[in-house]
């Protein structure tokens, strides 16, 4: 065996040693280039600051004249005279000359400086961003920012306001709606935003193929639309409905000239295709964040921020040693997280914290099938209520961060009645109302009605400690009554099954909230059939008749009252143990500025701004 | 040698087979319902008319249902998926509206890396570590590093990745490394080299969470290897012979040696592009494992069948692969 270093082996060796510095020389050279890029591009950001800084200056001039610069503090849309009257007939008309700004504006503060950036965590990466086919909470919030509606939600009054409409008209009988589009609106390519974009984004969602049928349902009750001229949108509807106003004031009006298909499934799978007249644009959507930058075109106040980061740390403990570190400038604590920082003096003397509850927030609940004998009285099923104590549970595992519900009302919305007390813990009257409803102890400690034990089983998601050390909890609350419940944790998508199939005595699961929410999807009793959501079967003539009388009636104080009566039926029937509400919490990093909440909707980041000196990045 | 592997290759036609109706079979009967997005992030229930027509969009896009609407049979929803299968369409996610085959693309770049970096020092200080361990065998040095690894390879991943998540990445101890993601947010403004500095100094943690567990099981593997060589006769007539004893470890011994690699390596190729669930989940790396994860738990069928399709047919070619480098390595070794 030859062991020789051979001239072979030299030249073998220098060539490895020429390539290895050929590489190196290379990868030096990119590092150059990209450093001229970098000078190249920050000399770009200057001049588009300058040219932003004009573009507002232009506009504040053409739109208010001089009277801002003088800062007499007066908000813009002050100058004009809003319009919200019934006319003789019964036509309800508002119109707005200038869109309406956010209460708490940070635009005539002293200090108030447009830059920075704002990177929040989004928590799980967004399926998609297709309009109106994506679902998640994440691409709703990116959307938000990019996309908007011909209306907007005024946090303080909760009322539907006009946005990039400047008016909009509905019939006395509450069958047509008519919207005037704002002459400036223009999306961020620069046109227009016209009735024709509407119509458009309203026989998208239409479209049998574009995958958006929870969203489609809502607008099952329009029955035409159609563009007058070039900025007037007519909708028709079949029957008055109380929401017609928000469903087709509330869809994103999406620019034709960007989205048109041929065929439905282009639009489904264009995830990374985001155009909208709103106040930032989609940049670019990597593995780990996605960046909006300020749109230079916007037709309304030019936003704060120049850049919006969203990025996804799903793990709760990694997104706030992330926001500690100044790597995130918000965070959503966990419940444990919250109570163990805001006892820290310093932490909360150098972060903003906020807890509040929105009226838009879900609730979680015990379903109970009254289709079981063990279900179907009411007695039954309000002791089942009295035997569990909901304050504890809240102040146990919650932290006392969350409020009990005594109906399907969120406390917040105006369709609550505050009268309504919670049914309270009282496990001597829950034991004399089992008494009433026939139940007797049985030998081997479980009550029994008409010889069959009070044995049930609930299922509950298997995700989530939370609900089920809740289910642990009842469940011992259950035994000392001498009823025995079987906790059956299953993964979610076996559950739904099992409840679609009604194969299930109880389960524990949550709904999403909305800020004035329809009971008949819930509480119909023709929503039982077919798979529907009323899977307890609640059958009430009663609410049924209400539930119709409330879809049907346009007038807001009347339709309330009806709630009102609708909630004091499902108190006294009790199909579900309303359990609680879970408040949201907020830490926002301290350079942000007015981030105090605004009405019932929590922190604005639409209102934040970091002053000059403090700003974070160029 | 080239018939072996044509007839190998013939021989993956039916094993292949047999693995998609396993496949079909296990998936369609798993009990759950597609969720759909919206519903498995909230955790909520979605109308009864959407539900309706969410599920006549999936049963179509599955091929349950033909264009009228009208039930296809099992057997003939299995050929259907093999054909389009066979045609080179890996089907449509569900839940992320995309091609299977893009969503592959996007994560797999992310965790190849990671695995071949931690494949890498898994290797870099498994083999020097199993030869220094079969030298000195019986040792201190042997004991000490046998139970070192044996020790690390019994932590669990959970525990020690919340640990150094929760230690190393915290303001409140030592703020040494990110807690999450694998890049900074302002990386527009760096240049090349403070660009690779930045992603490795992201991927510190998850790689440390990675490697620890693999060198027990590498070390072992070699240490016995070397001394099953050391035995061997061609060991005593090259020290007979009066070879330097250096020449006799690397050249004879330890190069025989490395053959049982061959095996280990072939054998954790697929691996290469399964990403770690846990791992990803604590450092927030959108990586093939989340989306495997993610898909089952919303019975994406479409990303499972494919994703698990993919890997099958990674591992058969690994093995053949693993066959073809033993003839090349080893000319003792023939087939025929």
């Amino acid at each position: 065996m030859d062991n020789r270093f051979t001239l072979k082996d030299f030249i073998f060796a220098v060539l490895l040693l020429l390539i290895i510095g050929a590489a190196v020389m290379a990868m030096s050279q990119f590092n150059y280039v990209n450093q001229q890029v970098i000078a190249l591009s920050n000399q770009i950001k200057t001049l588009n600051e300058q040219q932003l800084a004009q573009t507002q200056l232009l506009q504040q001039i053409v739109q208010h004249g001089l009277r801002i610069q003088s800062g007499n503090g007066k908000t813009p849309s002050a100058s004009q005279k809003d319009i919200r009257e019934t006319l003789p007939d019964g036509t309800r008309y508002v119109c707005y000359p200038n869109p309406p700004l956010l209460p708490h504006n940070p635009y005539s503060l002293p200090d108030y400086a447009r830059g920075d950036w704002l990177v929040e965590n989004l928590g799980e990466q967004p399926r998609t961003l297709a309009p109106f086919v994506a679902r998640d909470e994440g691409a709703t919030i990116v959307q938000g920012w990019v996309q908007e509606s011909l209306l907007s939600r005024d946090p303080l009054t909760l009322k539907w306001e006009p946005w990039l409409a400047r008016s909009y008209r509905i019939s006395p009988n509450g069958l047509k709606i008519t919207f005037k589009i704002r002459r400036r609106a223009c999306f961020s390519n620069g046109q227009p935003v016209t009735a024709q974009d509407v119509l458009f984004s309203y026989n998208t969602m239409m479209n049998p193929g574009v995958d958006d049928a929870p969203q489609r349902v809502y607008l099952n009750d329009v029955k035409s639309c159609r563009a007058v001229g070039k900025r007037t949108v007519v909708f028709m509807f079949k029957h008055p409905y109380f929401k017609s106003l928000e469903v087709v004031g509330g869809i994103s009006v999406l620019p034709e000239s960007v989205y048109k298909f041929k065929k439905a499934s282009e639009f489904n799978k264009r995830g990374r295709l985001l155009v909208g007249s709103g106040p930032y644009m989609f940049d670019k959507w990597t593995g780990g964040e996605i960046v909006l930058v300020r749109n230079p075109r916007y037709w309304g106040p030019l936003p704060t921020f120049n850049r919006i980061i969203y990025r996804f740390i799903q793990n709760p403990q990694a997104a706030l040693q992330a926001f500690l570190a100044g790597q995130i400038d918000t965070d959503s604590p966990q419940p444990s997280q919250w109570i163990k920082y805001i006892k820290q003096p310093e932490f909360a003397k150098t972060h903003h914290c906020y807890k509040f509850l929105t009226p838009a927030a879900g609730y979680e609940f015990v379903c109970w099938n009254l289709k079981k004998p063990e279900f179907k009285d009411r007695l039954t099923r309000t002791a089942l209520c009295m035997l569990v104590d909901r304050n504890a549970i809240i102040k146990t595992f919650l932290h006392g961060l969350a409020q009990p519900m005594t109906g399907p009302f969120n406390p917040l919305s105006p369709q609550n009645d505050p009268n309504i007390k919670s049914i309270p813990y009282d496990p001597a009257k829950a034991k004399a109302l089992l008494q009433r409803a026939g139940w007797k102890m049985g030998p081997d400690g479980i009550l029994q009605r008409d010889g069959k034990p009070f044995k049930f089983q609930i299922l509950l998601p298997s995700r989530d400690p939370l609900i089920q050390n809740i289910c642990v909890y009842m469940k011992q609350q259950f035994a000392k009554a001498g009823i025995d419940m079987n906790v059956q944790p299953l993964e979610f998508s076996v559950m739904i099954e099992k409840i679609d199939n009604r194969q299930f005595s109880s389960f524990f699961l949550g709904w999403s909230g909305g800020i004035e929410s329809d009971p008949y999807q819930i509480w119909d009793s023709a929503c039982y059939a077919d798979k529907g959501s009323n899977a307890g079967d609640f059958d009430n003539a009663q609410a049924d008749k209400l539930i119709a009388e409330g879809r049907r009636e346009m007038n807001t104080a009347k339709r309330m009252a009806i709630w009102h009566k609708f909630q004091a039926i499902v108190y006294r029937e009790q199909p579900y143990m309303f359990l609680f509400t879970s408040e949201a919490l907020m830490f926002i990093n301290q350079r942000f500025h007015n981030t105090a909440p605004v009405g019932k909707f929590g922190p604005l980041e639409a209102n934040w701004f970091v002053p000059l000196k403090q700003q974070k990045y160029q | 040698m080239t018939t072996y592997i044509i007839r190998r290759l013939l021989l993956m036609i039916p094993t292949l087979l047999g693995m998609t109706f396993m496949l079909f079979a296990v998936v369609r009967f798993a009990p759950g319902l597609t969720t759909g997005g919206g519903q498995f992030s909230a955790g909520i229930m979605q109308s009864r008319q959407a539900q309706k027509q969410e599920q006549e969009i999936m049963e179509r896009r599955l091929h349950l249902v033909d264009k009228n609407g009208h039930p296809i049979s099992l057997v003939m929803q299995y050929i259907l998926w093999l054909k389009s299968t066979c045609e080179g369409h890996l089907g449509t996610s569900i839940v992320y509206q995309e091609p299977v085959l893009t969503l592959i693309e996007q994560r797999l770049p992310v965790t190849l890396t990671i695995n071949a970096i931690a494949m890498a020092v898994i290797y870099l200080v498994s083999i020097p570590g199993g030869l220094i361990t079969a030298l000195n065998q019986g040792r201190l040095i042997d004991r000490g590093y046998g139970f070192l690894s044996l020790a690390l390879y019994s932590l669990p991943v959970i525990w020690l990745g919340s640990t150094v998540l929760g230690f190393l990445a915290n303001p409140q101890y030592f703020n040494w490394f990110p807690s999450a993601g694998l890049h900074s947010t302002n990386t527009g403004n760096m240049t090349f080299f403070r660009y690779i500095a930045d992603y490795l100094y992201h991927i510190v943690l998850p790689i440390v969470c990675s490697v620890y567990g693999g060198f027990a099981f590498l070390s072992k593997q070699i240490r016995g290897s070397i001394l099953e060589n050391l035995q061997q006769d061609y060991v005593r007539t090259a020290r007979a012979k009066g070879l330097p004893e250096s020449t006799v470890l690397m050249r004879h011994v330890f190069r025989n040696s490395l053959l049982n690699l061959i095996t280990l390596t072939g054998m954790s190729l697929p691996g290469l592009l399964s990403g770690s669930v846990i791992i990803e989940q604590i450092f927030s790396i959108n990586g093939m494992g989340r989306l495997a994860y993610t898909s089952t738990l919303a019975r994406d069928l479409p990303v499972i069948q494919d994703l698990a399709l993919v890997g099958s047919v990674l591992t058969l070619l690994s093995y053949l692969a693993v066959d073809i480098c033993y003839h090349l390595a080893d000319p003792r070794v023939t087939y025929g």
